[in-house]
């Protein structure tokens, strides 16, 4: 009985947040955050940031940290994607050559926001139309393939992708195409990215499923792969800027996504390209109705107190 | 005619000559790996000037507790165009983290207003501090809205009878501090009051610090941002390999 329940409540204490977290929690969190992952090729720290700071950590902390367990979960799921071929290392090196440039100026664009103000604001107005355009979107295709009797191959024609200058091939993805919507959409996603805070696969996948017209499997091992890269930048930016990296939260987290991110992918491989769609496409109009609920909603209390002590 | 002669006369009684001597369950409180809040229990006397004969009631007692000061941000929420916008912030320094007081009986009975202005005894007048920032709207709006979130988040508290009393001139106070303690010097004060005003105060710090590790770990991030970022992108990468190896061998 008492051994049941010290292995019950676990308490640790976080260095940087400088509060005590359940580590049975800590852990679930990450493994759910992680199987999603896994999953969609999602990194998932839209979901994680908010979950966060229900289990009581301060914000900037979980901004930062959950960059860095997205670390760990996306380089388990891109191992696992190479493994069974589900990976174009190829377009995914084009994407992150782009993303890198797109996230610089983002961050540019950012700083140039928060110094008119109200870049909270903007930043939930951009994920209201974003999410909820591409989720809408996502949604009406995926269930219209769904629906048809019989899953007809969509015919592969040649869009415009394919008839610009620059062409490459890209055997895994079976596409011959230009880089320079490759190289485009590597930079406009780095742009959001970066002004939204997030890794930016939300952007990117229904870009490559719909504008560079990659099969949907391929999808989630490619955005995996430049997750990676985008988010280890991001929390090594984050740790040298405003030191609000926990690395014991982080670990906890990790142990628990990496895990997940291994059953997501298992899971992800049994499902159908468009019964990936749908799924991902309702996830993304719940955390956009959830957002939209909260510019619409009155708060509780009108008034919030955050205190900063002196050091 | 009666009443404010003799309210003047009361006022003029010399203060009887009480002291509380104290201590601290604990005089130093280490922030571990599995710290997770704390409890302090402050235990004391109250004794009779030398020479005086104890009065034949106890004085009044109230113990408070506060922790290192920071920057309070207020900010005020309004709807614009339909959707909730933050419009606008107070800032006031320095306040608390962390404040609780307790008393042997209810504060309004223990001290009048001006003695708890002199002494900042009560959450709001041990929370007031320098504007900071002034807010564009009612400033007392956001005054009270310090205290009240402060108290429904447990970061100020205000305990009536949380001081017992034994034999007349015993007491403790039972306090918890809480899992999301920052560190720095602590202040105990133990107030004796007699009919609203305050005849002895006495204070003492305690220290909360984190254990070596912990502070270690914390002094690192702030000291090398850059190398401790890579070495927490290393860690992930590690544990992001491990689970991948441990999956693949467990497939064969």
């Amino acid at each position: 009985m008492e051994r049941t329940k010290r292995i019950r409540d676990v308490t640790l204490y976080l260095p940087i947040a400088e509060v005590s977290v359940n580590a049975w929690v800590i852990l679930g969190l990450g493994g759910l955050v992680g199987f999603l992952s896994g999953l969609f090729g999602v990194g998932g720290g839209f979901l994680l940031t908010p979950l966060l700071f229900f289990a009581g950590i301060p914000p900037a902390v979980a901004v930062s940290t959950q960059a860095n367990q997205i670390v760990a979960s996306s380089f388990s799921g891109t191992l696992a994607h190479l493994r069974r071929g589900t990976l174009d290392l190829k377009m995914g090196l084009m994407l992150l050559a782009g993303g890198l440039a797109g996230s610089a100026v983002g961050v540019w664009i950012f700083n140039l926001l928060s110094r008119i103000g109200q870049v909270d604001l903007m930043v939930q107005l951009f994920y209201v139309v974003f999410l909820g355009g591409i989720g809408a979107m996502m949604f009406v295709e995926s269930a219209r393939a769904l629906t048809r009797k019989a899953p007809v191959r969509r015919k592969r024609q040649r869009g415009w992708a394919a008839r610009m200058p620059l062409r490459m091939r890209f055997r895994t993805s079976g596409l011959v195409i230009s880089v320079i919507p490759v190289l485009g959409i590597g930079f406009l996603c780095g742009v959001l990215a970066a002004i939204m805070g997030v890794g930016g696969g939300f952007v990117m996948l229904p870009a490559m499923i719909y504008l560079l017209k990659m099969p949907t499997k391929i999808v989630v091992g490619t955005s995996l792969f430049q997750i990676m890269f985008t988010s280890a930048f991001t929390t090594v930016l984050h740790a040298a800027t405003d030191h609000s990296v926990d690395v014991l939260l982080a670990l906890l987290l990790s142990i628990g996504g990496v895990l997940g991110a291994q059953f997501g992918a298992r899971f992800g491989a049994r499902l159908r390209g468009e019964q990936l769609r749908i799924l991902l496409s309702i996830l993304v109009l719940i955390v956009c109705f959830k957002v939209a609920l909260d510019l619409v909603l009155a708060p509780d209390d009108p008034f919030s107190f955050t205190m900063e002590l002196m050091r | 005619m009666i009443r404010p002669i003799l309210a003047l006369l009361l006022l003029a009684a010399p203060a009887h000559a009480e002291r509380a001597v104290f201590e601290l369950s604990q005089e130093q409180v280490s922030i571990t790996s599995t710290f997770s809040g704390t409890e302090l229990t402050v235990y004391g006397a109250i004794r009779p000037d030398p020479g005086e004969a104890a009065p034949d009631t106890p004085p009044g007692v109230i113990v408070t507790i506060e922790g290192p000061e920071g920057v309070a941000i207020i900010r005020q929420k309004t709807r614009e165009a339909g959707i909730w916008v933050n419009s606008d912030a107070a800032a006031y320094a320095p306040v608390p983290s962390f404040y609780d007081v307790a008393t042997s009986a209810p504060l309004a009975d223990l001290l009048r207003g001006s003695e708890d202005a002199a002494y900042n005894i009560s959450v709001p007048a041990r929370t007031r501090a320098v504007t900071a920032r002034q807010p564009s709207g009612d400033p007392q709006a956001f005054a009270a809205a310090m205290t009240r979130i402060g108290e429904r988040s447990g970061r100020f508290r205000s305990r009536e009878g949380a001081v017992r009393l034994a034999q007349g001139a015993l007491f403790d106070a039972h306090f918890s501090l809480p899992s999301s303690t920052s560190q720095g010097d602590y202040v105990v004060r133990v107030f004796l009051t007699r009919d609203g005003r305050v005849i002895d105060a006495t204070r003492r710090v305690f220290a909360v610090r984190k254990a070596p590790l912990e502070r270690y770990v914390y002094q690192f991030a702030q000291g090398n941002g850059t190398l401790y970022g890579c070495i927490a992108v290393l860690i992930a990468i590690a544990t992001g390999w491990l689970a991948s190896v441990i999956f693949r061998k467990d497939r064969r």
